[in-house]
């Protein structure tokens, strides 16, 4: 990026998240916020400048330096303010890239027209669609953890926890080239205890580890049968909260032909959505509710979502649907302390819409170069897809010989319609599309190796 | 899947005579070859010179594993051989190769078993105790303790 100097508006969750990050990726990082406590909470752990005041208003802007910025990210908890920051960034200001981070469809569609004959890159990032997609995609894959799918669906990305009785248990990560010869199915990132690798070929891989394997798609059963996933249960969804997550999950998984139930404690909210959907029940009652998931047959369900506004509540109700015999449990829960907890306790899968706005923001930023996807794990290893420009450093030379770090890993390359695992002896060339994998403090350095 | 059931006891070879990466492969196919009547040796040599001018099959820490499909075959069979000195297999890590497992599956099988009993050697061999038993044997029956040793493991 030529101008290096981000503006973000909003210094909740996301907001120092993301500053956090693009310090540390050499960004130079402003963050406007307008609660006093929260300015003086970030300044005693960020190293950045805060501006305090609303962001949502032009002298603010003008005084936080906004002028001088190449991007513009609005990620404060309102909708209506996001979007003013957006507009105010793209029309008034003319900043080259402004990302808004809006809940609501309406909003999103208004901000992404109003864009399109600017001279200006607008984009907005949905929390909520962002987690409909990845729930959809870990429904897709039983026994994963973590669920993302890059170039065109052909690869998946899928985080299992191995057990001693998995037959990745003490492999080397080479050996899975044995294995999967010439395509891209392979071990990509390991987390052990709170320790992340990206891990080279005599990486071993242990029982208890978190592993996520980049899987070319015809290959997915084949690597569920090594993990010794649990075999996929037929059975109904069970979706707790009709929050619009909810509901957009719900309609997502009616036009898949899934069996759904909904359960939400609001009698309107419970009416609203039964009237909103056709083929789904929905029940009125507690989630946490013992004799309710009891009566609803939890033992026959295949996979149980909590998706209220009480993320405390989704782990409960999630753990007793679990200890009650559903086939799964995946949670929405959005603390940070929750988030890193919940592998130990025995939820499958947690949902961060937090976290998945990071993620696509980051994918923003880096630009046109990136195309389907970013993605972190546990904020420490970042996953790209990129195609590979011209004349950049990474198709200099064939890849053992370009100097990429330790702790980068180009997990798949498709070029034309064959996609494969690349070997050292092989060079990148422009327009390749590549699935990259790195340790998040890399990100600037790797960056030498993408831009032109 | 125990590899002590898909192990052809007379698929052992204690000692190889060759020196070579070819050699090896046409010494192992052969023994398997005439333990098992309906393996056609030539053929399974082509499907494993094949196999190894995609990637070598020779995994590092002195170890091979070799493998390929073949059609009228039962089920899976698996043949084992060593060279003490070790050879040159093209082995990821540069290393001379000592120890070989040999894997044959029946063409329409499905890949899960295959998957499965490549995955268990690997695993096995990945283990330092259980190279230095093999490596150490004396006589066939310390080579079949040592993997029905390995198989009880998990």
């Amino acid at each position: 990026m030529e101008r290096n100097e981000v503006l973000i508006v909003g210094g909740g969750l996301v907001g120092q998240t993301l500053a956090n990050r693009l310090s540390r990726d050499g960004y130079d990082v402003t963050l406007v916020e307008k609660n006093p406590d929260r300015v003086r909470e970030v300044g005693e752990t960020l190293d950045i400048h805060i501006f305090e005041g609303n962001g949502a208003t032009a002298p603010v802007l003008r005084n936080a330096g906004i002028e001088n910025v190449g991007l513009v990210v609005a990620a404060t908890e309102s909708d209506a303010s996001n979007v003013v920051v957006g507009f105010l960034a793209s029309h008034v200001f003319n900043t080259p890239r402004v990302v808004v981070r809006v809940h609501d469809a309406g909003h999103e569609e208004g901000f992404t027209k109003a864009c399109q004959d600017r001279p200006v890159e607008g984009v907005c990032v949905n929390p909520d669609t962002a987690s409909v997609e990845r729930i959809a995609s870990l429904l897709e894959v039983p026994g994963a953890v973590d669920v993302m799918r890059f170039v065109e669906g052909n690869v998946f990305v899928a985080g299992f926890r191995i057990s001693e009785a998995s037959d990745f248990a003490g492999l080397q990560v080479s050996d899975m080239k044995l294995l999967f010869a010439s395509t891209p199915t392979l071990a990509v990132a390991i987390q052990r205890g709170t320790d992340w690798i990206v891990p080279g070929g005599t990486e071993q891989i242990h029982a208890g580890d978190l592993v996520y394997f980049a899987i070319a798609r015809h290959e997915l059963a084949d690597v569920l049968a090594l993990v010794g996933a649990p075999p996929e249960r037929q059975g109904r969804i069970m979706v707790a909260g009709a929050t619009s997550i909810g509901l957009a999950l719900a309609k997502r998984l009616e036009e898949r032909d899934e069996r759904v139930v909904m359960i939400e404690e609001d009698s309107a909210a419970a009416q609203a959505a039964a009237s909103q959907l056709d083929h789904v029940l929905v029940i009125e009652g507690r989630p946490t509710d013992q004799s309710l998931l009891e009566d609803e047959e939890i033992e026959q369900v295949s996979a149980f979502v909590a998706l209220t506004d009480d993320h405390e509540s989704n782990l409960v109700s999630g753990l007793l649907a679990r200890r009650l015999g559903a086939g799964r449990s995946i949670v929405l829960v959005d603390n940070p302390a929750m988030v890193s907890m919940v592998g130990d306790i025995g939820i499958d899968a947690i949902i961060s819409p937090r976290l998945l706005t990071i993620s696509e923001t980051i994918q923003h930023i880096r630009g046109g170069g990136v195309r389907s996807g970013a993605a972190l794990l546990g904020e420490e290893v970042e996953i790209i897809e990129v195609d590979a420009a011209k004349d950049c450093r990474l198709t200099s030379a064939p890849l053992m010989d370009v100097g990429l770090p330790r702790g980068v890993l180009i997990a798949a390359l498709q070029r034309g319609d064959k996609l494969l695992l690349p070997k050292g002896g092989d060079q990148v060339i422009a327009g390749d599309r590549l699935l990259i994998v790195s340790m998040n403090q890399l990100s600037s350095k790797l960056n030498e190796f993408l831009e032109p | 899947m125990r590899i002590m059931d898909i192990l052809v006891r007379d698929a052992v070879i204690l000692d190889v005579a060759s020196t070579t990466k070819d050699g090896v492969l046409e010494e192992m196919a052969r023994a398997l070859a005439s333990a098992v009547p309906s393996i056609e040796p030539d053929r399974l040599m082509e499907v494993l010179v094949e196999r190894e001018a995609l990637q070598s099959t020779g995994i590092g820490e002195g170890v091979a594993i070799p493998h390929g499909k073949l059609p009228g075959l039962d089920g899976l069979v698996a043949g084992f051989a060593r060279c003490r000195d070790g050879l040159d297999f093209d082995s990821i890590d540069g290393q001379p190769t000592e120890l070989f497992f040999l894997l044959v599956v029946p063409e329409h099988a499905g890949g899960r078993q295959h998957l499965k009993a490549l995955a268990r050697i690997s695993r096995f061999c990945r283990n330092g105790e259980f190279r230095k038993k093999l490596s150490e044997a004396v006589d066939l029956e310390g080579i079949l303790t040592a993997i029905a040793d390995e198989d009880g493991k998990f």
